[in-house]
């Protein structure tokens, strides 16, 4: 049992696992374009959206999203069932990911807490970096050939429950 | 059967109406609300027989729009559809007089199990 492990019920593997769920119910994943875990980093100059979502009350933290602009496009044409995206709708598209990531992710969390509204950026490769806090869990993804990646963030420092990325 | 959707959301409002056409609820009148304050009002306004409510929302959230219903004697059918389905919420909810949760990502399968009892 990792550190972690002792201090919640959230496991490294729940964050592919939940994001999978969700990619499957509403992003048209199939055995053509499976999302499937990878090494693979967005390539140099690639637009990358970022959406994150907080955490606050027992536990305190961010979960975060960050997927290749391709990938966003078309998650929000699969959301929308059509291929014209607006990018108000591929903002509001890809802050429900996170969202639904985010909400699962909290489920598996120490209560009470309250889930944040989502926040979503677009810029350059995007490296996701929350003052103060620690990366404890991340999961490498890939649809499409596309990479996506979810990670979890904590600003609580109790020693032994949070300290140490796992993936 | 008049049912009001609220949600922050545009593009979840539009899954959801989606969803319900899928799980064979094709028919019923949809109106949309994106918050809960805007939700208040539609449902003075428009009478509405079901309201399928996000939880987390700007302005007002799902259940304080819910208790807002009830203070005022408001008795419409009510259910969260939301991503957080963690059990301290569902008691919440189940207080505050919600007949269902259903939690994000929903299938038409879950939907048909949820609301067949309250839309038949």
């Amino acid at each position: 049992m990792t550190p972690a492990a002792t201090a919640y019920e959230l496991r490294s593997a729940d964050l592919a696992a939940i994001t999978s769920d969700v990619w499957a119910v509403f992003c048209d994943v199939d055995e053509e374009f499976p999302l499937l875990p990878t090494t693979e980093a967005p390539a140099d100059g690639a637009e990358v959206v970022h959406a994150s979502v907080g955490v606050s009350g027992a536990w305190n933290g961010q979960v975060i999203l960050e997927l290749t602009a391709v990938t966003a496009h078309a998650a929000t044409a699969a959301m929308l069932g059509q291929q014209h995206v607006e990018p108000r709708d591929m903002t509001d598209a890809v802050g429900e990911l996170v969202n639904m990531v985010g909400g699962n992710i909290k489920s598996l969390l120490p209560t009470p807490s309250t889930l944040g509204l989502p926040v979503v950026v677009r810029g350059r490769l995007l490296q996701a970096e929350v003052p103060d806090a620690a990366e404890i869990y991340r999961a490498e993804l890939a649809w499409a050939a596309e990479p996506l990646r979810v990670s979890v963030w904590t600003s609580d420092h109790t020693p032994g429950t949070n300290q140490g990325r796992q993936q | 059967m008049k049912i009001l959707i609220v949600d922050d959301s545009r593009v979840m409002r539009q899954i959801v109406t989606r969803t319900l056409r899928q799980a064979g609820y094709s028919g019923h009148d949809v109106v949309e609300a994106g918050n809960g304050r805007e939700g208040l009002d539609a449902v003075a306004a428009h009478g509405p027989d079901l309201v399928l409510s996000d939880w987390n929302m700007p302005e007002m959230n799902g259940i304080d729009l819910l208790h807002a219903l009830r203070a005022t004697g408001q008795a419409v059918p009510f259910g969260f559809v939301t991503s957080e389905g963690s059990p301290e919420m569902l008691t919440r909810a189940e207080q505050a007089g919600a007949l269902f949760v259903i939690t994000k990502p929903f299938t038409p399968e879950a939907f048909r199990a949820t609301l067949d009892p309250v839309i038949g």
